[in-house]
């Protein structure tokens, strides 16, 4: 089943200039980990928002948990999907760590005796359990994005879009937080996440990477079929992840590679061989 | 200007219930002219450090000194009891030297020569075009508007923002490009030290790799820059000199080279891949000399050397 249909998307922010979003079509299938990456000013952003309902008036059609996104149906789809994106200060909205978190799960109408708990376990998983009574205002760029995610693995959804919100995190809580999200999926394998990045190595993890230039999806497949295209990739103002610039670097340089040796551990067995 | 903290501490909103210690005890000397990143994980103090440096925070106690500038508590603290005549003397002497009287006017210099570019800098820009904006800093500095102007433009220039972008508005550009004229308001104010915290967060691979070759031009041309970051590849790429905080303590200073290769898992950071991975295979037993490493096309031909050699 596609958690996420999206057919000839186009959209565009001022009818004089060319579209932001310009006939996309994907489809995200349930239990997946699907990764959307692409330069500054690619449409990627632009698609966010129109995922999660933020933009209206677009052409085309998106289809999420089996529903048209409408104005009358995207509050429906809303319940089941955790947004958060890439500047938590625009999603604050508690005077205290634990407020700000306890904010969505009310909105749910979850009781007062059962949302301790679940405060408890989410804040302790992104490590900010020791901040519960602290102002969000005072929390670090990468603090504040812990928090916001706390909030919104708190309530469950069945569907997570990242958008860039890990970007202000120091590169160990940036993997702590793929390695949640990755360890959500494996307890819950309906969860179905669409991360947008430029974090080639996060894509490099992931189960299927997207590209976008210019509006337009220009590669779509496993992390091996997308990043086999390292000249297309550049060519788009995008870096490989370590493992393929490594290995182009020395098959450049007259070292023959078998294509199996397809991991980084795998190539460091092969090279001390 | 050389910039030296002395055992500076800092608590965010003393004596209330949100009270908590950012920095701690801090001495450190930064040198002039010179690419220093600062690292350590989020939340170990480098952004609150930065902010004493242009006076937008002041030291709980300690202080630092920016050129002839010393940014001090508000309060002088009370001399310790049982000191005899000369210990006393020296005592107010120190006091007098640190605890001089700021002016606003005072101020408002060390911040035209000390340039802070905070994260996600566009989310600052409010002019009508990216010309005003640009302008607004010298302006602000009590610059001639004529000047102001030429400045702006030049700043523009460098950032690589050329004249189709002076009357757009800030708005309708790009993520990349609004964070570049962000970066040109600031150096348009000509700063002799520029303070940049987590410029590339949120870029591009190649915007990011442009942004930080426009700072080692920077560099070059004799300005001080101040890179926060916990991008490790950045600093080995980049900095002459690296200052590790954790806890709002700074727990080392050095060169990159002298930091990468050993056990950074205590600080929260992780080798740069490529020093991480030379690691991984030196430990399985190829003889790999990681000097002078700073791409992964050295990292390719260090273990070619190796496997002919070996």
């Amino acid at each position: 089943m596609n958690i996420i249909e999206v057919e000839n998307l186009t959209y565009s922010y001022d009818k004089n200039e060319k579209n932001a979003v310009d006939g996309v079509s994907f489809s995200v299938p349930e239990g997946k980990y699907v990764t959307l990456i692409g330069h500054n000013g690619s449409g990627k952003s632009t698609l966010a928002k129109l995922l999660s309902g933020l933009i209206a008036n677009f052409e085309g059609k998106i289809t999420i948990f089996g529903k048209e996104v409408k104005k009358n149906t995207i509050h429906e789809i809303r319940k089941k999907m955790g947004l958060v994106f890439q500047n938590p200060d625009n999603q604050f909205v508690g005077s205290t760590v634990r407020d700000d978190i306890a904010f969505g799960l009310e909105n749910r109408q979850v009781k007062s005796e059962e949302m301790d708990p679940i405060i408890d376990t989410y804040s302790s998983k992104v490590g900010m359990k020791d901040f519960l009574d602290k102002s969000p205002e005072n929390l670090s760029g990468g603090q504040k994005q812990r928090v916001a995610i706390a909030g919104v693995l708190a309530m469950h959804p069945e569907l997570i879009i990242y958008d860039e919100a890990t970007s202000m995190l120091d590169p160990v809580g940036k993997k702590e937080i793929l390695d949640i999200t990755f360890n959500l999926r494996n307890e819950n394998p309906k969860l179905t996440v669409l991360s947008i990045t430029h974090d080639v190595e996060e894509a490099y993890r992931s189960d299927y990477v997207l590209v976008m230039n210019a509006g337009k999806l220009v590669l779509q497949g496993t992390p091996q079929e997308v990043f086999a295209h390292q000249e297309e990739l550049r060519s788009i103002r995008l870096d490989a992840p370590f493992f393929f610039s490594l290995k182009q670097a020395l098959l450049n340089r007259g070292i023959s590679i078998p294509d199996e040796i397809d991991t980084e551990a795998k190539l460091e067995d092969f090279l001390c061989r | 200007m050389p910039i030296e903290f002395s055992r500076l501490s800092f608590v965010y909103n003393p004596k209330s219930p949100f009270q908590s210690s950012a920095l701690n005890d801090i001495s450190l000397l930064l040198p002039e002219k010179q690419f220093i990143a600062i690292v350590g994980r989020t939340g170990s103090g480098k952004s609150t450090l930065i902010q004493q440096i242009n006076a937008l925070l002041s030291p709980t106690s300690g202080y630092v000194q920016i050129g002839d500038f010393i940014n001090h508590p508000e309060k002088k603290p009370k001399r310790p009891k049982g000191l005899n005549d000369e210990e006393k003397a020296a005592f107010k002497k120190e006091e007098r030297r640190i605890y001089q009287k700021h002016k606003s006017k005072d101020i408002k210099a060390l911040r035209k020569r000390v340039g802070l570019v905070f994260q996600f800098p566009e989310y600052q820009l409010f002019e009508e075009t990216v010309e005003k904006d640009v302008a607004f800093g010298p302006k602000n500095f009590g610059v001639k508007k004529e000047d102001a102007i030429r400045s702006a433009h030049e700043a523009l220039l460098r950032v690589g923002l050329d004249e189709s972008f002076f009357q757009r508005s800030p708005f309708e550009l790009s993520g990349g490009e609004k964070r570049k004229v962000a970066i040109a308001g600031i150096l348009a104010t000509s700063p002799e030290i520029l303070i940049v915290d987590e410029p590339t967060a949120g870029l591009d691979p190649a915007a990011a790799k442009e942004t930080m070759e426009l700072f080692t031009k920077i560099r070059d041309a004799g300005t001080t820059v101040i890179l926060v970051t916990h991008d490790m590849d950045l600093v080995a790429t980049y900095a002459q000199m690296v200052v590790v905080m954790e806890n709002g303590r700074v727990e080392k200073t050095c060169a990159p080279s002298e930091l990468f290769g050993q056990d950074l898992t205590q600080y929260s950071l992780q080798n740069p891949r490529i020093f991480d991975f030379a690691l991984r295979l030196k430990q399985k037993g190829l003889t790999i000399d990681t000097e002078g490493i700073r791409s992964v096309n050295d990292l390719a031909e260090a273990i070619i050397r190796s496997k002919q050699n070996g």
